[in-house]
């Protein structure tokens, strides 16, 4: 298996090409990017984008002999996998507020009447605290929705 | 026997890309991506980058196309609302633009090829490039000596995006 390997890796591979091929790769993920209104489509194809400059990195590592292009690739697709975590974060966000992964629909920062809208509550924020000391009744923590405030009522209760 | 390979493997990976981008079906264009980063990952062993190789099937390949299937089945999103592509006008202005990097890279790199010649050559005749730089204990020794602070950054760059990812979609942030 070395040896086959070896003898594979005898002629060098011609670097223009691969520079070429990094070329055409890029385009294709900016094609994607521009002509597609679906948010994830337009992440797959920046993912595109990132792996033609990862090609193009590792060619000029091995045009300078130097293998810091292949640490740099490493570098850039740790950035990339944190980007992802976040974009794909941002797409969850959007989609619970607007049923939609389509661009065009939610390039109005302001808010749109898309129906009833959950806004992520606060600790601090006295919303249905209705004073767990005073609640007097056997099944007081039906009222209550937070965790927070019903293991403070089960408690007091207990 | 190497040309011949890197010529396999950039018409599969130019293909599944071409494919990957015009599919209506989400799925089916992060499944086609995986053929593109496995076509890469063929391209990185030629060029003699096999940690390169590797980590890119095992985080690409492996994590970050989960990742996206997941996201892309959780959203539950309908075939024809996928089949929608920009509005003409500015789909052939994006179209357009990518032609245009196209050619101004394909330009340069015509333009500088000598020097990548050249320094093929170089390495034919035995070697500016060592053997073992493309291996895990090579880049292991680059990225711990040379590079450490941006080795531990990027652990700051990872915790941050984990956090961001967490809280941003949290429904309660108690």
């Amino acid at each position: 298996m070395s040896a086959l390997l070896d003898s594979v890796l005898a002629t060098a591979v011609p670097l223009d090409r691969a520079l070429l091929l990094a070329a055409v790769l890029f385009s294709i993920g900016l094609a994607g990017v521009t002509s597609r209104r679906n948010v994830l489509i337009m992440l797959l194809s920046v993912e595109i984008m990132l792996n033609a400059a990862n090609l193009a990195l590792v060619t000029f590592s091995k045009v300078h002999g130097d293998p810091t292009g292949q640490v740099f690739v490493f570098f850039a697709m740790t950035v990339a996998a944190a980007e992802v975590a976040v974009g794909l974060a941002i797409v969850i966000a959007v989609y619970r507020l607007r049923r939609t992964t389509d661009v065009g629909e939610v390039a109005a920062l302001h808010e749109i009447d898309y129906g009833p809208v959950r806004y992520p509550q606060l600790e601090g924020q006295p919303v249905h605290h209705h004073g767990s000391s005073g609640n007097g009744d056997g099944d007081g923590d039906a009222g209550e929705t937070g965790g927070q405030p019903a293991v403070a009522s089960e408690e007091a209760h207990g | 026997m190497t040309e011949v390979l890197f010529y396999c493997f950039a018409a599969v990976a130019i293909a599944s890309a071409v494919i990957a981008i015009s599919r209506k079906n989400a799925v089916a264009s992060a499944l086609w991506l995986v053929l593109m980063f496995f076509a890469l990952a063929g391209t990185y062993v030629l060029l003699e980058a096999w940690f390169v190789a590797v980590i890119q099937i095992l985080v690409y390949a492996g994590a970050i196309m989960v990742l996206f299937l997941f996201v892309i089945m959780l959203v539950d999103l309908k075939s024809e609302e996928l089949a929608v592509m920009g509005a003409p006008r500015f789909r052939a202005l994006g179209l357009l633009t990518s032609a245009l990097f196209l050619a101004v890279a394909v330009f340069v790199v015509l333009n500088t090829r000598e020097t990548f010649v050249a320094a093929a050559d170089t390495w034919d005749r035995g070697g500016a490039l060592e053997v073992e730089s493309g291996s895990a204990a090579g880049i292991g020794h680059y990225l711990f000596h040379r590079w450490v602070l941006a080795f531990e950054v990027t652990s700051v760059l990872l915790l941050s995006g984990m956090l961001g990812a967490v809280i941003l979609t949290k429904r309660r942030l108690t």
